[in-house]
């Protein structure tokens, strides 16, 4: 053990950082990421199980209602991935907003040069990363054990990558304005089928209701939805895809304009 | 007086709160120097030390670093001060190794810099065989004394510990106040220190604040608060079981009974000899078991203030 007299002064000699520099932001980003992916060390059996028994038994349950028929299969395949991704995604970064928020978790970061953005990206990158064998999965089943005419494109995954930010601002803001994790848990578990079952995932937009269709377009699980449907089937429409940009932009814009340290 | 820490009139009232959880309060913190931020439980310490290192918005008041308010310059944060979590949550995957050096290279230092500082605090806390435990796995104490040093890696110009030595062991605690000691002495580091643990922080801190309710009842060097309180300085004794002290002994002026055979005497330091020449004289069989001189510690001066604090509310 050293004397805490030998404190080397190379210890001390390196110049400042600028904290500010687009480097630095990058750096810590990625710092940021590999923390949240740390999780996998012990986690990682219960993360597979999870990210495969709901979105498969669910594919499986539905798929007996509607054998050999390629649209609705497509739906059902498709849906799930939105179910997976995106409203999962929200969910969970909801839950863990909300135990960082009850515990004064945030505190650790708010003295460091990084933002509440930084620490959603970090989240949800890690978020889509570990439900790709799940996305996979379902894909898998669809198009081997059901026939479902289905491809898994590269504009498929770059949606399904993009997916996860489109309801960040949605979890991220029930997660630090939720009164504790309780709270956070119960309203994220209210907005998940709201925004999946009341939006035309699982269903083509005709079965549902006017009026809860001409809300649906207020949701980003209707464009992205459709645009796996399109990208899967070797339809090429870039509305749903612009709008997937679209959400994701406004989630960054909103976490960023209104989601500081301080409260 | 530059890398000077200014708390101005800071009022902070929580949303349906019918009081003020910090009322007015102002200090400063110079360059070099260890403040301990004293008071009961619920005097709004925390909430206090919150609003300095940025995680809650003062209700009105300003805080300054070198006359720049952190209100509205917010990188004045990020570049200077650093401030102990209560909590390792987002990073309990992580290694105690990994945490730390991860948390320099987030205040900016190079990952060959931050190895450096990392390795030279753990061997100070002879902590190097934890170095590849996950946090989760980790006790209380270890998980508190990972969270100290990841506090103090870049060694930022202003620290702010709160309950800093809770749960550590002995030997780690020493070492945590030579550190600081040290730091404060060698890079003129300031130290914004709350605590419960007055007889560590007495050997410590520099000057004290202490704040009741949400109000500053107190401040200044120990040396100041004691002269300017109603302590004395005396010998406190204690008489054997067997003997009562006579009515002469026990009528002695500035002679206090603290229990059935401990007295205070008031006195000046050099008169204690004969004080027990005194007390020979009047009782030849008052047999003395204990004879110390006694000066106000910062125990009791914070207990005066904050029973002066508790009466004046009442």
């Amino acid at each position: 053990m050293p004397i805490i007299d030998s404190l080397p002064t190379s210890l001390l000699s390196e110049p400042e950082a600028n904290l500010n520099s687009l480097k630095t932001s990058i750096r810590n980003q990625a710092l940021l990421i590999l923390t949240e992916l740390s999780s996998i060390r012990l986690d990682w059996k219960y993360t597979l199980l999870i990210g495969l028994v709901s979105p498969v038994s669910f594919l499986l349950l539905l798929s007996l209602f509607v054998k050999g028929d390629n649209e609705a299969l497509t739906y059902i395949v498709s849906g799930n991935m939105v179910l997976t991704q995106v409203t999962g995604t929200m969910l969970s970064l909801g839950q863990e907003m909300g135990v960082l928020k009850e515990i004064r978790g945030f505190d650790y970061y708010s003295t460091l040069p990084i933002s509440k953005m930084n620490l959603v990206i970090a989240h949800v990158t890690k978020a889509t990363l570990l439900s790709m064998p799940s996305i996979l999965m379902i894909w898998f089943l669809g198009n081997k054990v059901f026939y479902a005419n289905i491809t898994l494109t590269f504009s498929s995954i770059i949606i399904l990558l993009l997916s996860g930010y489109t309801l960040s601002a949605i979890g991220a803001v029930i997660g630090t304005r939720a009164r504790d994790a309780e709270q956070a848990s119960v309203i994220t578990q209210v907005v998940n089928p709201i925004l999946t079952f009341c939006s035309p995932v699982f269903v083509p937009e005709n079965y549902l209701p006017r009026w809860l269709n001409t809300i649906s377009y207020l949701f980003s699980t209707r464009y992205v939805a459709a645009a796996l449907r399109n990208s899967m089937s070797g339809t090429n429409d870039p509305f749903p895809i612009a709008m997937v940009l679209f959400f994701c932009l406004i989630s960054i814009f909103l976490v960023n304009k209104f989601m500081d340290w301080r409260v | 007086m530059d890398k000077i820490l200014k708390v101005i009139e800071i009022c902070k009232k929580y949303k349906n709160a019918k009081v003020f959880a910090n009322d007015h309060i102002s200090f400063t913190i110079e360059s070099g120097e260890i403040l301990g931020l004293l008071g009961p439980n619920g005097a709004g310490k925390t909430t206090l030390v919150r609003q300095v290192s940025g995680n809650l918005l003062p209700t009105s008041g300003s805080i300054l670093i070198n006359n720049k308010n952190i209100l509205t310059e917010k990188t004045i944060i990020t570049s200077t001060i650093s401030s102990m979590p209560q909590h390792v949550f987002g990073q309990r995957f992580l290694s105690c190794y990994e945490f730390v050096t991860r948390t320099g290279m987030l205040r900016g230092l190079s990952s060959k810099t931050a190895a450096l500082q990392a390795n030279w605090l753990l061997d100070i806390f002879s902590f190097q065989d934890q170095r590849k435990k996950l946090i989760w796995a980790m006790s209380g104490g270890e998980q508190r004394l990972t969270s100290f040093i990841a506090t103090i890696i870049g060694f930022r110009r202003h620290i702010i510990l709160d309950e800093p030595t809770n749960d550590l062991d002995p030997a780690n605690r020493k070492t945590l106040w030579d550190l600081l000691k040290y730091l404060k002495e060698k890079l003129g580091l300031s130290i914004l220190l709350v605590t419960h643990n007055t007889y560590e922080a007495e050997a410590a801190v520099d000057r004290v604040v202490i704040i009741s309710e949400g109000k500053v009842l107190t401040e200044g060097s120990i040396a100041q608060l004691i002269d300017n309180s109603n302590l004395q300085t005396g010998f406190e004794l204690k008489f054997t079981d067997d003997h009562i002290p006579s009515a002469e002994v026990l009528g002695l002026q500035n002679l206090e009974k603290l229990d059935r055979n401990r007295f205070f005497y008031s006195c000046a330091r050099q008169e204690g000899a004969d004080l027990l020449q005194r007390i020979s004289a009047i009782d030849k069989k008052a047999i003395i078991e204990e004879f110390y001189y006694k000066k106000p510690s910062l125990s009791d001066i914070y207990l005066e203030a904050v029973k002066a604090g508790n009466n004046a509310n009442n």
